[in-house]
């Protein structure tokens, strides 16, 4: 390596010289950055990213909370309160065990819903109650217990229960609620008609029941939760996630999904496609056009005859032809594989012309006469005089595999299970995020396919500009 | 005197630096009379020529001198004016590398008669015979006309470029390696070309070539240029003869002779400076047998050291050892 | 070698493309094409029972008879129409087929009447697609040879700069995409042109200059993305191929000559650098095309791109081969006219 640098360094310092060269370098640290960054920040992203459960928590296509604090609106972000801190009691044979979660809400916006976690240990039948003691004081009592179906068991366990604010028995809970405090209810006959995920936080008056109307109640909230049983009983875990209307660095898509994590892992992903296609690209076009360069006569007409014909053929269709035959969902390696078998006819063109040239010099002449097989020619003397073109194209070949699979990945044809940004673009246009105005589902994967195009198309330039003055780039 | 050149500068100004291409030139050449300019590639003697008929590319430009052409300063002429009433008109161009100087998507005959186009008030037909006439000149057949240049072999472009060259009579013309590329036959024929037709229309000429046996054809009066200067400049039997520049000396010994045994080819050691940033004082003086502490300093200028033999050299200056 | 020589070889390699392309279309399908086949009868056979039940019910009271009669039904049709038979023999039919564009039936999608013949939807499709890729190619070509031209004219200037800047920025850029942006901007938000279709049919058009205008409003966003990611890309070409067309021998010979700067430009190097020109512009009609088919899906235009959207998603298989099938021979047609253009404007072809 170091010997690489010392020998290549009038080159290296010429490339570092050009502006198109250090811009395109620095993009890249940024996408190898993100590359580094997804596993640390958004670590179980890439395995859970189709799936439901792994996002059920979060917020519906909202947006970032740095967007909302700069339009100025007011929001909610979503946050995540957890309590272990819990006080066990035996009353003459009554167990109880109480845990206490304290939020001071600041917040000029309402939440969009909440999700409780509650972890019991224990051996008999359990009694839970939640109270929501407002800053108010119209404290809201909700009977969790009646929600969660505790599994019969005569030894201690451990279980945890999910409670939402879609659960019934909490709906229930706030209608009754509502209609104690003499809210009007007409036109809501039941607790099945109200949505309640902003209510806890919102003032107690007829504007309640439409989150759009309801007005923000600032000030500490207290959630107490109490388990009863006559066997030994404890929370051990309270966790609460409020669905804020504001998520995270880079809000949610319509599937709940954190957008910032596979905007992360879209970087690797990408990297990894771009580079490897364009490298089987090279590789096949090289050898290829080596050979029908190399060998010419007879053989050179037939392997260019074929190229003009695959050359004409237009690409995209070819591929979607191609997916649609594999079955829509294909895996990230067909689709890699596809793109590479149908890009290398360009370079195959080149390849051929330049060993045409090369094969006439003396040393090639010298080592047919010292009786080297023609492989060994190819391969230790014809490729390696080609390796600055190839250098370069390596790089202009990657902006247009990851536009392809971006492309294909937009049309449905991608690979749903990964991250890719073409995938969340495919989302995004699914979901009319254009119309509804969901700008971080679509601008921000697009602008990272440019960034990372426009990284090797300048180190391409550059590398091409150093390398390979004469050939002139159509 | 036709043309006179002082002090003429032409740097090309590139991101790496100035390049003296042409750096205070000063010659010249009356009416009938042959120029030779010869010199190795990249001393400069093609941008002596090209500053002569203003066709400097960029990043080059005229910066100093003055190139007067029957007492007219042409550097001084608007674009328009030296177009119409000076190129082709009162001073023409033969190109180097006869391949490429047609343009390959117009007929000859097209081209022919663009030299007429922009000159004078003629159209095509009128302009015909008279182009006609020039090709038989250069004993080219008239249906040549309907061509293109890539129908056509090496020689015959050459002498559809002479053609077009003399199309309007020019006093000047400017033969910038009229014959390389062409193979050694051709050669000799387009040299004859020239020479005929030199002495028949009496015009004078600069004829640019690194080949002194070339030079020696035709030229009344040889230039010899190093690296952007003028060494030597003398009539051409003088030069032949008795070359006093080192340099000159060792350029006519790398010349093989039919006549003479051949001995031993001389080269000249080293490689020609670099015009960015040429060595101080003499410019020849790394690469010169004769070297003293005063080429290292001082530039010799070009000074008369027998009749119209003018060197720049340190050696036949006052203190020189000849 | 001759124009016509010339045209010989182009035209043999467009007869060897569009064999390839149908080898790949039947090779890949066949099995396809086969299932296509045999659904089709079988939806035509229940068409044929169900109306037997409607007229005449008491002949549907036995369950198995029916059956039977419809499963007769079904392998006299498949008999007569060679399905039965082992694949080779089932090749020739496929492959008549094919070549007089008769694509069957659609399984779901319909043309604007109603008709779901495959031939019909695309045929329908074409001059729209062929509208919007034929107007982004010519303005493409136009400003990017303006461009180019001015930039070649003075290199390293302010417009230089740029086109080498746009240029390289614009291969980044995937037309679809601006598409978005635009549509965004200018539809959704300022709301000046319409984000989606081809047509508003809600507003009535009384003569042809209210379609046009209508189906203008329409066009601009989706040919201004295309054109956008295209254009920079193509100046640049253009700027390359004349600087150094600009720096040949000839074109100092042209000036020695005293012929004008404008004549020298738009006259020596422009017809020279024709040629190479044209045989670009050839290429980027594919690459075009591959933008337009999903820019078209982004506003919804009414064409081939759209079309075939909506075909992947209900994997309505005759369109996908049919959509293949025919955007290959667009594409070859327009490389061909290429061909001839190259061939009428190089002289070493023109005259052998």
């Amino acid at each position: 390596m170091s010997k690489f640098f010392s020998r290549n360094k009038p080159l290296i310092k010429e490339f570092f010289s050009r502006s198109f060269g250090i811009i395109g370098v620095a993009l890249l640290i940024f996408y190898i950055a993100m590359s580094i960054a997804a596993p640390i920040d958004a670590p179980n992203v890439l395995s859970n990213w189709i799936s439901i459960d792994a996002w059920q928590d979060n917020p519906r296509a909202v947006p970032p909370v740095w967007y909302m604090q700069l339009i100025n609106a007011p929001y909610f972000p979503t946050i995540t309160l957890e309590s272990t801190n819990h006080e066990d009691s035996n009353l003459t044979g009554l167990y109880q065990s109480v845990i206490t979660i304290t939020l001071s809400n600041t917040y000029q916006g309402l939440p969009t819903g909440f999700v409780f976690y509650i972890t019991y240990e224990y051996s008999s039948q359990v009694l839970t109650t939640l109270t929501v003691v407002r800053p108010d004081n119209n404290n809201i009592t909700l009977n969790v217990g009646n929600a969660i179906s505790f599994p019969v068991t005569n030894k201690t366990i451990s279980y945890t229960t999910r409670l939402t604010s879609d659960t019934p028995q909490l709906k229930e809970d706030i209608y009754k609620w509502l209609s104690s405090h003499k809210i009007n209810l007409t036109g809501f006959p039941s607790s099945a008609n109200i949505i309640i995920g902003h209510m806890l936080f919102s003032k107690l008056n007829q504007n309640i029941l439409y989150r759009e109307n309801a007005e923000p109640l600032q000030g500490i909230y207290k959630f107490v939760l109490y388990a009863f049983s006559f066997a030994p009983v404890s929370i051990t875990d309270f966790k609460i996630i409020i669905d804020g209307n504001a998520y995270g660095i880079m809000g949610t898509d319509g599937n709940k999904r954190d957008v910032w994590a596979g905007l992360l892992w879209g970087a690797p992903i990408a990297l990894m496609i771009g580079t490897l296609t364009s490298l089987f690209s090279l590789i096949i076009g090289l050898v290829y056009g080596v050979y029908s360069g190399y060998f010419g006569g007879r053989l050179d007409e037939i392997l260019m005859r074929i190229v003009d014909v695959l050359i004409s053929i237009p690409v995209l269709p070819l591929l979607i032809l191609f997916l649609v035959y594999f079955g829509r969902a294909s895996s990230i390696w067909i689709i890699i594989f596809l793109i590479s078998i149908f890009g290398w006819m360009g370079i195959a063109r080149v390849a051929r012309s330049s060993a045409l040239q090369i094969k006439g010099y003396p040393f090639i002449e010298a080592s047919k006469v010292a009786g080297a097989s023609n492989t060994w020619i190819i391969f230790r003397h014809i490729i390696p005089q080609l390796l600055p073109y190839a250098y370069a194209s390596l790089a202009l070949g990657v902006p247009a595999a990851i536009l392809t699979e971006a492309s294909l990945s937009f049309l449905g044809l991608g690979d749903p299970n990964l991250p890719t940004w073409g995938q969340i673009l495919n989302h995004a246009q699914d979901i009319s995020a254009v119309q509804f105005g969901y700008w971080w589902l679509w601008i921000p994967p697009g602008l990272l396919i440019a960034g990372i195009s426009l990284a090797f198309v300048f180190i391409g330039h550059a590398l091409d500009e150093v390398l390979n003055p004469r050939i002139r780039r159509l | 005197m036709l043309l006179e050149i002082r002090n003429l500068k032409t740097y090309f100004f590139t991101s790496r630096g100035i390049v003296k291409a042409v750096d205070d030139v000063s010659l010249s050449l009356d009416e009938g009379q042959v120029l030779g300019l010869a010199g190795e590639s990249g001393c400069g003697k093609s941008t002596l020529a090209y500053s002569i008929i203003r066709l400097i590319p960029p990043p080059g430009l005229t910066v100093g001198g003055k190139i007067l052409f029957e007492n007219t300063d042409i550097l001084e002429l608007d674009n328009d004016t030296f177009r119409k009433e000076y190129r082709m008109k009162k001073i023409s161009m033969v190109f180097q590398g006869a391949m490429q100087a047609l343009t390959p998507v117009y007929t000859v005959g097209e081209q022919l008669y663009e030299v007429f186009k922009y000159h004078m008030d003629v159209n095509y037909d009128e302009a015909k015979s008279l182009m006609e006439e020039q090709l038989k000149s250069v004993a080219l057949d008239p249906s040549i006309m309907r061509r293109y240049p890539h129908e056509l072999s090496g020689g015959q472009k050459q002498r559809v470029m002479i053609a077009m060259a003399l199309l309007l009579k020019p006093k000047l013309v400017i033969a910038d390696e009229p014959t390389t590329a062409l193979d050694v036959i051709v050669q000799a024929q387009i040299l004859n070309l020239l020479k005929q037709l030199q002495s028949k229309y009496g015009t004078s000429m600069i004829l640019i070539s690194h080949d002194l046996s070339i030079i020696a054809e035709l030229a009344d009066k040889v230039g010899i240029m190093y690296a952007g200067k003028l060494v030597e400049i003398a009539p051409a039997l003088d030069i032949y003869k008795d070359p006093l520049h080192p340099y000159t000396q060792k350029l006519l010994k790398s010349i093989p002779r039919l006549k003479q045994k051949v001995e031993k080819l001389e080269f000249i050691p080293g490689v020609p400076p670099d015009l960015r940033n040429p060595p101080s004082g003499c410019r020849f003086h790394p690469r010169c047998p004769y070297v003293m502490d005063i080429c290292k300093k001082v530039e010799p200028q070009l000074v008369e050291i027998k009749p119209n033999h003018y060197v720049a050299c340190h050696l036949y200056s006052e203190g020189g050892k000849r | 070698m001759g124009f016509y020589s010339y045209l010989a070889v182009r035209s043999i390699n467009v007869f060897l493309v569009i064999v390839v392309t149908m080898a790949l279309t039947i090779g890949l399908f066949f099995n396809a094409f086969h299932d296509i086949k045999v659904q089709a009868i079988k939806d035509e056979v229940r068409g044929i029972i169900s109306g037997i039940c409607r007229t005449n019910p008491a002949r549907c009271q036995n369950q198995t008879d029916i059956q039977n009669y419809a499963n007769q039904l079904t392998a006299t049709l498949m008999h007569a129409q060679g399905l039965d038979k082992p694949w080779y023999e089932q090749l020739w039919p496929i492959l008549r087929d094919i070549l007089s564009f008769n694509f069957g039936r659609a399984q779901s999608l319909q043309a604007d009447n109603g008709d779901n013949t495959v031939s019909v939807i695309i045929a329908e499709r074409i001059p729209r697609t062929v509208l919007l890729l034929g107007t982004a190619v010519l303005l493409t070509t136009i400003i990017g040879l303006v461009l180019g031209l001015y930039s070649a004219n003075k290199p390293q200037g302010i417009l230089d700069k740029t086109v080498i800047v746009a240029g390289l920025t614009s291969n980044a850029f995937a037309a679809w995409w601006v598409g978005l942006l635009l549509q965004f901007i200018f539809a959704y938000q300022l709301r000046l042109l319409p984000p989606i279709g081809i047509m508003d049919y809600t507003i009535p058009h009384n003569n042809f200059f209210d379609v046009f205008v209508d189906v203008l409003r329409h066009l601009t966003l989706p040919l201004t993305s295309l054109v956008i990611v295209s254009v920079g890309g193509w100046a640049l070409v253009v700027r390359n191929l004349l600087i150094s067309t600009l720096a040949e021998d000839f074109i100092s010979a042209a000036r020695s000559k005293g012929v004008p700067e404008r004549r020298i430009l738009f006259g020596h190097a422009m017809r020279s650098a024709a040629p190479p020109i044209i045989t670009i512009v050839a290429l980027s009609v594919a690459g075009i095309f591959g933008g337009a088919i999903i820019t078209e899906t982004v506003f919804q235009w009414n064409g081939l791109g759209w079309l075939i959207w909506q075909a992947i998603g209900r994997l309505d298989m005759p369109v996908i081969l049919a959509f293949f099938y025919i955007s290959t021979i667009l594409i070859v047609i327009a490389n061909f006219i290429a061909d001839m253009l190259y061939g009428i404007f190089d002289p070493r072809v023109k005259t052998g």
